[in-house]
C-alpha cells in the first residue's frame, strides 16, 4: 500500500519519494522496482511508457521542521550529542550527524 | 591464558561453515556446474532455500513476486550471489547462545549486522563495485568476532561491554585493553578459518579504521561507511551506543557525491524492516 500519485500532477520529483510497489509496462515487464527512489530521470522514462500513476510510500522522515516541536528537537539533539564524541565539522561528519537527529526524531514521534 | 590463546585452543570448536554453503562452493568450483546443480543443493536445505526466496523477493532486490524458484533464483541473481545469501542467511544459526550479556541480545547484534549489510551493499552499487556478491555478507559479517568472543570468551567480553558501557568507550577499544584483541582481529581468525575470500576477510579486519592495504580497498571503506550510518540510524545495536567519526579519506575512496547517504536513508530503512522480518529478528 501506498500513496497514488497522477505522474501528471508530478511536476518534479521531490527527494525521499519511494516506490510502494513496482511500476511495470504493458507487458508486465518491470520498468522500476518496489523499493527505488525516484529520480528526475525515472520522470521521463514513466512518461515514456505511458504510466499515468505510481505508488509512493507515505512514512519517512518528517521532511518540515515545523511538525517537531522545540521539546523534541532538544531531546534528540542531547541524545545524539551524548553518543556522539567529536565535533562535526566537515560536510561528510554533518550528514552524519542531521541523519543521527532526524532518526532520533522519528523515533520519538512514532505512536 | 590470553584470550587469543584460548580461541587458538578451541579453534577446532569454532562453528564451522554451513554445510550447504560448503557444498555449494565446492559445485561452483567445477566449471561444468548447472544452475540445476546449485538449486538443487540450496533446496536440500529447506530453511535456506525458504530465507533465499523471500529476500530475493522483497525490496533488497526489486523482483516483487518474480522469483518463484530457487532455480529461477540462481539464473537471475547468479551464482555467487545466491551462496553468498546462503551463507548470510544461515550464520546466525551457527552461534548457540541466544542469551544477553548486559544490553547484548544476539537478536539485536544480527539486526544490527544486517542493517550493515543492506547499507554496504546500496553504497557499494552507488559507487558501482565489482564483486557485487561480497557487499551483502561481508557487512552481515563485519562485527562476527564479537559472537566468537561470546562464545568463547564470554567472561572478558561481559566485562569489556560493561567497561564500554560505563566509561562511553567504544567496544573495540575496551575489548583490547581487557581482552588483548578486538571483534575486529577476532572476526579474521573465524573468517580465515573458514577460508571465505580474502576481500571479506580484509573487510572484517579493516571497518573500523575504514582503510587497509594500498592501494585503498572500496569494500573495506563502504562497510566502515555502512557501520557508522546504521549506528546513526540506531538500526539493531552493536554492543556499544556510540557513533564513531567517519573516516574522511574512506568516504573519498568510494567517490560518492555529498548527500548520496541522505537520499539512500529511506530505502536502508525499507529494505532493513523487510530483511529482519524475512528473518525473524522482529
Amino acid at each position: 500500500m501506498g500513496l497514488l500519485l497522477q505522474l501528471n500532477e508530478l511536476k518534479a520529483v521531490e527527494p525521499g519519494l519511494i516506490l510502494a510497489e513496482p511500476v511495470l509496462n504493458q507487458f508486465g515487464q518491470t520498468l522500476l522496482p518496489r523499493g527505488v527512489e525516484l529520480q528526475p530521470r525515472h520522470l521521463k522514462v514513466l512518461k515514456t511508457w505511458g504510466c499515468k500513476t505510481v505508488q509512493v510510500k507515505e512514512e519517512g522522515f518528517p521532511e518540515k521542521e515545523a511538525e517537531v516541536s522545540p521539546e523534541v528537537l532538544d531531546r534528540a539533539l542531547a541524545r545524539v550529542n551524548w553518543r556522539l564524541k567529536w565535533e562535526p565539522t566537515t560536510n561528510l561528519e554533518k550528514e552524519f550527524f542531521q541523519l543521527a537527529v532526524k532518526r532520533v526524531i522519528q523515533k520519538f514521534l512514532k505512536p | 591464558m590470553k584470550v587469543i590463546e584460548k580461541i587458538f585452543e578451541n579453534i577446532r570448536d569454532l562453528p564451522t561453515l554451513p554445510t550447504v554453503y560448503l557444498a555449494l562452493s565446492e559445485v561452483m568450483a567445477d566449471p561444468r556446474s548447472t544452475a540445476q546443480d546449485i538449486s538443487q543443493i540450496v533446496l536440500s536445505d529447506p530453511a535456506s532455500s525458504s530465507r533465499v526466496l523471500r529476500l530475493a523477493n522483497s525490496v533488497l532486490y526489486g523482483f516483487s513476486g518474480q522469483i518463484d524458484t530457487i532455480s529461477r533464483a540462481v539464473v537471475v541473481l547468479g551464482f555467487d550471489e545466491v551462496r553468498n545469501l546462503v551463507l548470510a542467511t544461515s550464520v546466525m544459526d551457527l552461534f548457540s547462545k541466544q542469551d544477553s550479556a548486559f544490553d547484548f541480545r544476539p537478536v539485536d547484534f544480527w539486526a544490527h549486522s544486517i542493517g550493515v549489510g543492506i547499507a554496504t551493499r546500496l553504497i557499494g552499487q552507488a559507487c558501482r563495485l565489482s564483486k557485487v556478491e561480497n557487499l551483502f555478507v561481508a557487512g552481515i559479517l563485519h562485527d562476527i568476532g564479537k559472537l566468537v568472543f561470546f562464545e568463547f570468551a564470554e567472561k572478558e567480553f561481559t566485562r569489556a561491554l560493561d567497561q564500554a558501557n560505563k566509561c562511553q568507550q567504544p567496544l573495540w577499544e575496551s575489548e583490547l585493553e581487557i581482552l588483548g584483541m578486538d571483534h575486529s582481529q577476532g572476526g579474521r581468525l573465524l573468517v580465515e578459518n573458514w577460508n571465505l575470500p580474502p576481500a571479506i576477510q580484509k573487510a572484517i579486519c579493516g571497518h573500523h579504521a575504514g582503510l587497509i592495504g594500498e592501494p585503498p580497498d572500496p569494500l573495506v571503506a563502504a562497510v566502515h561507511i555502512a557501520d557508522t550510518l546504521v549506528r546513526a540510524l540506531e538500526l539493531g545495536f552493536g554492543g556499544d551506543d556510540l557513533i564513531p567519526r567517519p573516516n574522511e579519506q574512506a568516504w573519498e575512496v568510494l567517490g560518492l557525491p555529498p548527500n548520496t547517504l541522505t537520499e539512500m536513508t529511506p530505502q536502508i530503512l525499507q529494505q532493513f524492516g523487510e530483511a529482519t522480518k524475512i528473518m525473524g529478528l522482529h
